[in-house]
């Protein structure tokens, strides 16, 4: 061996790579790759991101929107959407101060809310009266975003619910879906018949002409007639999603809730879904009734409901039907007695004596109906608390996986034009 | 010349082997000890190592403390044989590890990367490379550039657009 000093230069790819692989965050991974060019090289490959030992999606916390309405705690300037990170991310660096409206200190940025998240991306959305809401998708980490144009003619739809829609991987700014559900009118129906309707937003980057397809598309799947389930005057509000079914209360008609199947990519299908009979002739058109959320598994829903100072649980297997299965009941009273701030008159009177505040996969918040003392109930253990984050801002919860491996195109990836005229990418010729 | 040595045999009954480095230094060990390294071990199942084994890509004070740690580590792998060595516990280990490593200077901590790799001593190589990959976490990428002695090959146009493709990560 020479006797002059050994470095990194004297370290074989194969044996980098292996130290590389050693890297504890994506943090230190990124900014690795940003030091030389071999370096780089190296991580770009996919054998890399292989041969990393922590798992792919990093945790970096979650959003969780601030229900106004509800949120004891004092509300950090950043309007209706906070962010709680975990340990090893530095809040700063996902705050939503770059959407459109200004800073977080300008009042116009307030008026965003958070209505989905996929992956790394947020959906957001302004919400105006008897007019489409005005949505933007955006990526935190980048700090960019994109504004989602409205429905053709649809600009005085009420829209009642608006998600990511992803069937094959995860969504990036310039590649994803949307789905819309829209309550409108009937063409030529008399009497105040309407329907639901889909609708598709894709957005998608052609590489060969350097330019972005952004289109909505009405799905087929509106209400199906041969189902009967044209609504009659009826209002229609979110009542909550499940993987692959998405619920609407209705307010003139407490018992039937409207479900949409969407388990199948190439169609979705709206039908009528019965509540369970204990739930009937109660208030239960209230959003704060009942919730549907997710089950165990993709195809379970489950339904937590609050019928006079009970918390009952109910669980649907494999879209069976209108079979729900009774799971747990919770009488809130007896829960929550001996808890700090806890007054005697709460969960007395008949009726809907507490009202649901959010729910989630696993949990559920409620709150006496009479005033705001927030408390949430972990659905596994029928545990009731506190103390819990989730209680201070009363919103619900949208987890924030930001994309995984980290991009690293630039100066990667060789120039697709072969050096034949302009090169318009960042590739390393 | 050394065919002696490499016959003779410790108290224990292992056969020991004689390894040769670079600089011509000769360092006495059991096969067991030896045999931490696959190529040793490769080369003990082929019976060539009587005339000692020459290892021309490690030098003297490199293999010292490879023989060291193989010493140490031989523990669990001749409980049978080495007494004093079966009574070196995990955190023992552990401590002498953290220690072998923590004060090298970056040049020789390569050097011993490569001669782990060349003596195929995986949970020496492991180790050696968690080390660096170590010293690189926290650190900006200037930072890296200055530790290891990296040359920035990038120019101002592509380390600007390499930070905004993943502006996240860098503190500005």
């Amino acid at each position: 061996m020479a006797r002059s000093t050994t470095t990194l230069d004297d370290i074989p790819d194969t044996l980098l790579k292996h130290v590389l692989v050693g890297l504890s965050s994506p943090v230190c991974i990124v900014r690795a790759a940003a030091t030389c060019r071999r370096w780089r090289r190296i991580i770009a490959r996919s054998d890399y991101t292989r041969a990393l030992r922590f798992p792919p999606l990093l945790d970096a916390g979650h959003y969780q929107a601030v229900d106004l309405r509800y949120a004891a705690a004092p509300r950090p300037c950043g309007g209706k959407i906070v962010y709680v990170p975990s340990a090893s991310v530095d809040a700063r660096r996902l705050a939503l101060d770059f959407l459109p409206g200004g800073g977080s200190a300008s009042r116009s940025s307030w008026k965003w809310e958070l209505v989905d998240s996929e992956g790394g991306l947020l959906l957001l959305a302004k919400t105006r009266r008897r007019r489409f809401p005005e949505l933007i998708v955006c990526d935190p980490l980048a700090r960019r975003h994109v504004v989602i144009p409205p429905i053709p003619d649809k600009k005085y739809s009420h829209c009642l619910a608006v998600f990511f829609w992803n069937w094959n991987g995860g969504p990036n700014l310039s590649d994803f879906t949307l789905r819309c559900v829209l309550h409108e009118g009937i063409d030529g129906a008399a009497g105040g018949v309407t329907t639901a309707r889909v609708y598709d937003f894709k957005r998608h980057y052609w590489s060969h002409h350097r330019k972005y397809l952004d289109r909505w598309f009405a799905r087929g799947g509106a209400i199906d007639d041969g189902d009967g389930v044209h609504l009659r005057g009826a209002t229609l509000h979110l009542t909550g999603r499940a993987a692959c079914w998405i619920f609407f209360g209705n307010d003139a008609d407490a018992d039937a809730v409207l479900a949409l199947d969407m388990r199948y990519p190439s169609a979705c299908k709206f039908m009528l879904a019965r509540v369970p009979g204990s739930l009937r002739g109660g208030s239960c058109g209230d959003r704060s009734g009942f919730r549907f959320i997710d089950g165990d598994n993709p195809d379970d829903v489950r339904l937590v409901s609050v019928v006079g100072g009970d918390l009952k649980v109910f669980l649907r297997r494999d879209g069976s039907g209108d079979a729900w299965e009774p799971e747990k009941n919770l009488s809130l009273r007896d829960a929550t007695s001996g808890m700090p701030g806890r007054k005697e008159s709460y969960f007395g009177g008949a009726g809907a004596a507490a009202k649901i505040v959010s729910a989630g996969a696993g949990y559920v918040v409620l709150t006496p109906a009479e005033e705001t003392w927030l408390f949430s109930v972990e659905l596994a253990t029928m545990e009731v608390e506190r103390k819990h984050s989730r209680n201070r801002y009363a919103g619900e919860f949208f987890p924030y996986h930001p994309p995984w491996p980290p991009t690293l195109s630039a100066h990667v990836s060789y120039c697709k034009r072969n050096r034949k005229g302009l090169c318009f990418q960042i590739c390393v010729c | 010349m050394a065919a002696a040595a490499a016959e003779a045999t410790t108290d224990g009954g292992g056969k020991m082997i004689i390894l040769i480095s670079a600089d011509g230094k000769r360092f006495e060990v059991t096969e067991a000890v030896a045999s931490q390294s696959q190529l040793i071990s490769n080369m003990i199942e082929d019976d060539c190592t009587e005339n000692g084994v020459r290892l021309p890509n490690v030098d003297g004070d490199i293999l010292t403390m490879v023989v060291d740690y193989c010493n140490m580590h031989a523990g669990d792998a001749a409980a049978a044989g080495d007494t004093m060595k079966a009574s070196s516990t995990e955190e023992e280990l552990k401590k002498f590890d953290a220690e072998l490593v923590q004060a090298l200077e970056n040049p020789v901590l390569f050097k011993l990367i490569l001669a782990a790799n060349f003596l195929n001593i995986k949970s020496l190589l492991d180790m050696t490379c968690q080390r660096v990959a170590d010293m690189m976490s926290g650190k900006t990428p200037e930072q890296m550039r200055e530790t290891f002695s990296i040359e920035n090959d990038f120019t101002p146009e592509e380390e600007a657009a390499i930070r905004q493709e993943n502006a996240w990560a860098f503190d500005d």
